[in-house]
């Protein structure tokens, strides 16, 4: 299946779902379609080009963005390798995405090995990936079906509430919930968090 | 505005996560750097303008904030290159030169990656053979990335030494803050990210005396990958005696009890100066809880003199506050303080979700309200006035504390025999031995209860009584050397002077740093006329402290008993000197300085 996944959704407002959508959340999914060629291309380590999406065949695909020196986002790495080891299990394929054009490939393997990140790593300078879920900071995450629907972008949880204001531990696991549902194949409503960190560099507004 | 303002944290080896140096690393992150600064969580600083002028503010103007704002607008034009300012130049190393002694974490500590704040104690030993004045320190963290703070204490019993050697690995997790553990006289060693070191005024060093363990308290956070910290603290020493010593007063609330939910609780708390002070610094403290603080002074006159003002209280930024120009403060003059606490689930840093009642206590899921000022006293001999009276309004609170505490955790010994502890100290004999006989009834044969006993004994009259319970408390408890230094006090008195010498020995064995022990050992060798052995005590006493007149008095009358006159003499006037009021050390001057006229 071509990479239109998204935009499947988009346009299908049903999603086959038989759910109502919030209306946020219908606004940001036809907002990140944009009409224009939705390929999403980004790159490996070595300068190769893969679209990720495309070989979708996992019931679960997890994108986290991330940033070798964001504060915020480093202190996550325990947190994502978590989930990554209880959810490959079941299926779930995870990526770590670097969108910050100036993270080179030798910082992003430096920083892998600094964090004992076991992770397929892919830069994202263009911001494909970035302006397809409408992601804006490090860290956060988007989670796709295996349909390439969109099924949840946004924060980890809720441990950090602001800048310099964490909980000591979160109240909310929006990412693992959102995971469990997708693998339990039930019917959702794609669901859309704020997520605090760093700003993804060079974004177009 | 940026290297006025940023690079100081943000550059390599220092605390902040990236640097913030060059024209691309702002450009970069130029969005968040106006989030960051617009929202006043950079540069980090909590006092708000207007209450109290300190040193070293860290806080860009609104103009700043609107010049960001309009170059991000503008899409972070570089401008011409040509205009930039030189980097500043920051010393590298020791930023006040070489430190003389330099006290280092003997091995590193291993952080883990997540998980939740780690707050993590070390005791080191300080290695000086004689008394040092301390006129200055620089604290480095070694892993600056890590470190949200650091206070470092001081403790002369050995127990966090033996705290630390208990539990594996480096350093000890009690976050409760043992009795035995202190601040230096009169000051405080802190640091935070960015804190520049000073060297205080030579007239006004603290005293360092030899078998001190310094314990380092750190409140560490996890960075996502396992991370090791070897911190290290110099010192800077200075040869002069201090002549004036500064002085904490602590306003604050030691009976904290928050209800579940509640999102505004109070605490006050005010003190009557008596006498004339200046302000050097103040340090607030509260934990997840406190929101907004207030510390401020009325005049005699009647004038408001606001001291700071906090709005949003941030446990992880908490730092001391130096003022630029110190208040003067005169008698009379009322210091207070309000702090506000938010136990509802709309204060996110709440430790406890949902919200439980919390009291108070050290612990970071427990609270704390206090608002220490480090003052001056305008006169130096007003210290002890102030040392006195302050004194008095401090075991107030204390006893107020612990008497909630006992209502809180009823069966808690250890809050017992300190309660009676407080009552002892005022004088109170009769309220305190309650309190020690219900430790014992808690805890049978808990030594500290037998050995305040001890002391409440012999304030009543009891010497048979005390004797017993010194000897009960060593029985559980052999090293301890109050108890054999009480227990042989009495003995002697009785006559008994071998057990006495007996237990004045391992009572120096106990604590060989402990001059006073060394002081006695050497009266009752002195008494047995063993004045070899006693000079020896006597002079150990004072290689320990110096100014210890009590044992040039001593030595003086065991050199003067070896027919030693010129060096008798000597310390007599030592004594003097250091105590001029000393009557004994007078008549024996008198007395020597005779018999020598009368040598050939
Ligand atoms: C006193 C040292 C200090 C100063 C001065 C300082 N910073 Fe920071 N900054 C830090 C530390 C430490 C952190 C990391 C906080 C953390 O670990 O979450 C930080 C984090 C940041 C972050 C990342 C925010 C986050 O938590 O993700 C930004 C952006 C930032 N600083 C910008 C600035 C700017 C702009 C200035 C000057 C206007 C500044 N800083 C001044 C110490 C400082």
């Amino acid at each position: 299946m071509p990479i239109s996944g998204l935009c499947k959704a988009c346009k299908e407002p049903t999603l086959a779902l038989h759910i109502v959508l919030p209306v946020l959340a219908i606004l940001l999914m036809s907002l990140s379609c944009g009409g224009s060629d939705p390929e999403v291309v980004l790159l490996d380590l070595d300068g190769r080009s893969v679209a990720p999406l495309e070989e979708m065949d996992a019931p679960a695909s997890v994108f986290i963005f991330s940033s070798v020196d964001c504060p915020v986002s480093n202190r996550y790495a325990p947190e994502v390798k978590r989930l990554k080891a209880e959810f490959a299990d079941q299926g779930a394929r995870f990526w770590l995405v670097y969108p910050n054009p100036a993270e080179t490939p030798d910082a992003i393997r430096q920083h892998l090995k600094d964090f004992g990140y076991d992770f397929d790593a892919l830069r994202d300078p263009e911001h494909r990936l970035v302006d397809l879920t409408r992601a804006s900071v490090t860290p956060e995450a988007a989670v796709f079906t295996s349909d390439n629907l969109l099924a949840y972008r946004g924060r980890i949880d809720d441990r950090q509430v602001d800048f310099g204001k964490v909980r000591p531990r979160p109240t909310k696991h929006d990412l693992e919930e959102a995971l469990q549902l997708v693998l339990a194949g039930e019917s959702f409503t794609p669901r859309f968090t704020t997520a605090v960190g760093c700003y993804i560099s060079d974004m177009k507004r | 505005m940026i290297y006025r303002n940023c690079a100081g944290c943000h550059r390599p080896g220092e605390s902040g996560p990236f640097p913030l140096l060059t024209y691309d690393d702002v450009r970069r992150r130029a969005e968040l750097v106006q989030t960051v600064t617009q929202s006043r969580y950079m540069p980090p600083w909590l006092p708000e303008p207007g209450y109290g002028d300190f040193e070293g503010v860290r806080r860009v103007s609104g103009e700043e904030i609107a010049m960001i704002e309009e170059w991000v607008a503008g899409g972070a034009p570089e401008g011409d290159p040509a205009d930039l300012p030189p980097l500043p130049e920051w010393t590298q190393g020791w930023q006040l030169g070489e430190p003389d002694l330099v006290i280092r974490m003997p091995e590193p500590f291993e952080l883990p990656s997540g998980g939740e704040d780690v707050f993590r104690n070390f005791a080191i030993p300080i290695p000086v053979s004689e008394p040092k004045y301390v006129q200055g320190f620089e604290f480095r963290p070694g892993n600056a990335k890590i470190v949200h703070h650091a206070r470092m204490l001081l403790d002369r019993s050995g127990r966090s030494r033996q705290r630390d050697a208990e539990e594996p690995g480096p350093g000890f997790a009690s976050s409760m803050f043992m009795d035995e553990i202190f601040d230096p006289s009169g000051h405080w060693i802190g640091w935070t990210p960015g804190k520049q070191p000073v060297l205080r005024p030579d007239d006004m060093a603290w005293e360092l005396s030899p078998g001190t363990d310094l314990v380092l308290e750190m409140h560490m956070l996890p960075t996502g990958k396992p991370e090791r910290i070897q911190s290290s603290l110099g010192l800077y020493f200075t040869a002069a005696k201090p002549s004036r010593t500064p002085f904490i007063l602590r306003l604050g609330s030691k009976t904290i009890d928050i209800a579940p939910g509640e999102e505004h609780y109070v605490i006050e708390d005010r003190y009557v100066l008596p006498v004339d002070v200046e302000v050097l610094n103040i340090y607030p403290h509260a934990h997840y809880l406190g929101q907004q603080m207030d510390g401020w002074a009325v005049l005699p006159d009647g004038t408001k003199h606001p001291l700071l003002r906090i709005e949003r209280w941030d446990f992880d930024w908490q730092d001391e506050y130096r003022y630029a120009k110190p208040p003067v403060l005169p008698r009379g003059t009322v210091i207070e303080m309000r702090f506000t606490y938010d136990n509802s689930t709309g204060n996110a840093e709440n430790p406890r979700n949902p919200p439980v009642r919390v009291t108070y206590g050290w612990k970071t899921a427990e609270e704390m309200g206090d608002l220490w000022f480090q003052v001056l006293p305008r006169d130096s001999n007003d210290w002890a006035l102030l040392s006195r009276d302050f004194g008095r309004k401090e075991r107030l609170a204390q006893i107020a504390g612990y008497e909630k505490q006992l209502e809180i955790h009823p069966e808690d010994y250890e809050k017992h025999n300190a309660l009676g502890n407080l009552y002892l100290e005022a004088n109170d004999t009769g309220k305190a031995v309650p309190f020690f006989r219900r430790a014992l009834a808690i805890k049978p044969n808990y030594p500290y209860a037998h050995y305040n006993l001890g002391v409440a004994s012999e304030s009543l009259g009891k010497a048979d009584e005390a004797i017993g319970h010194y000897r009960t408390a060593l029985r559980h408890l052999p090293d301890h050397a109050p108890s054999h230094n009480n227990l042989a006090i009495a003995l002697f008195a009785r006559g008994d002077v071998p057990a006495a010498m007996r237990h004045f020995k391992e009572a120096v064995a106990a604590d060989k740093n402990n001059p006073e022990a060394h002081n006695n050992l050497g009266i009752v060798l002195g008494s047995q006329g063993d004045l070899d052995a006693a000079a020896r005590e006597f002079r150990q006493a004072l290689r320990l402290a110096p100014e210890y007149a009590e044992a040039h008095n001593n030595l003086a009358n065991t050199l003067g008993a070896m027919g030693k006159l010129d060096e008798a003499i000597r310390h007599y006037k030592k004594a003097l000197e250091i105590s001029p009021d000393y009557a004994d050390a007078r008549r024996n001057l008198a007395l020597a300085e005779r018999a020598r006229q009368s040598e050939p």
